[in-house]
């Protein structure tokens, strides 16, 4: 068996990549009260529709909202699944659970391994 | 405190040592050792106030910050197989209030001149679970709209 390194990290610190940006967290409020457009969802925004579709992208590929066309219109909803999988307490558990296995690693190494 | 949610997870986690599975083993169950390496992050000082490390032993332990406690901790053995696995529940409170649980299953592998550590923490976080900054009230509204057909991860 390949030795996977903690699997699921690239997922969560692509999900919490997305987060990291105002604006996004913006989008992700807004969608927390129902689905949008992404022209209302840019409304409050100054900014060009480009850059944001830009972010709108990042959310989706991080999974966090779906996107879909209706017409001429782009809605997007939240993925509120996904976005319990980065909230708060789970999260920070699991965060602690690695930074300990972690120093468990460096503990060992330091006493020196006799095997 | 009420209970108002309840969010479900279950991760793996795997780790390669350059140590054997006894000596790895041995850092879980010595509660000494496992101060060093136990606490939940840089800053926190883990307060082992009582350790019993054999199946049905309690373990009671308190999240320290700048001699403050901020969370408590307690362990409690289900299985124990020397050397080759720990299973586990660590129910964490906040001082007072549940916070959630886990069960925590560690195996103790041996791979090449070393081990293979895989540990498995099947979660439930209970209401409390902090919500992402500016999203609570949505969020809880999303929630409510979900419904029955929000099943967490």
């Amino acid at each position: 068996m390949p030795n996977i390194q903690d699997s699921d990290t690239h997922r969560l610190d692509r999900g919490f990549q997305a987060l990291a940006d105002a604006t996004r967290r913006g989008v992700i409020a807004q969608l927390a009260a129902g689905e949008a457009s992404v022209a209302e969802l840019a409304a409050p925004y100054d900014m060009a529709l480009p850059s944001f579709l830009q972010h709108v992208r990042v959310l989706e590929d991080a999974g966090l909202i779906t996107t879909e066309k209706r017409g001429r219109v782009r809605t997007c909803r939240l993925e509120a699944q996904r976005l319990a999988e980065l909230d708060g307490w789970i999260a920070r558990y699991e965060a602690a659970w690695r930074t300990r296995l972690d120093r468990l690693g460096s503990l060992l190494g330091r006493k020196g391994d006799t095997q | 405190m009420s209970h108002q949610s309840m969010i479900h997870r279950t991760t793996t986690m795997s780790r390669t040592y350059a140590a054997s599975p006894a000596r790895v083993f041995a850092a879980w169950a010595d509660p000494d050792i496992r101060r060093i390496w136990g606490s939940p992050s840089d800053n926190v000082e883990l307060r082992i106030d009582s350790a019993d490390f054999r199946v049905g032993g309690e373990d009671v332990q308190t999240c320290m910050v700048q001699g403050e406690a901020v969370a408590s901790v307690i362990g409690r053995y289900h299985d124990i197989v020397a050397d080759r696995r720990i299973i586990y529940t660590e129910v964490i409170s906040d001082p007072g209030a549940l916070l959630g649980m886990s069960l925590v299953s560690a195996e103790f592998i041996t791979a090449g001149s070393g081990m293979r550590l895989e540990l498995t923490l099947q979660t439930v976080a209970v209401d409390g679970s902090d919500l992402l900054e500016g999203v609570e009230e949505g969020w809880s509204s999303a929630l409510g709209r979900l419904g029955g057909q929000f099943v967490a991860v």
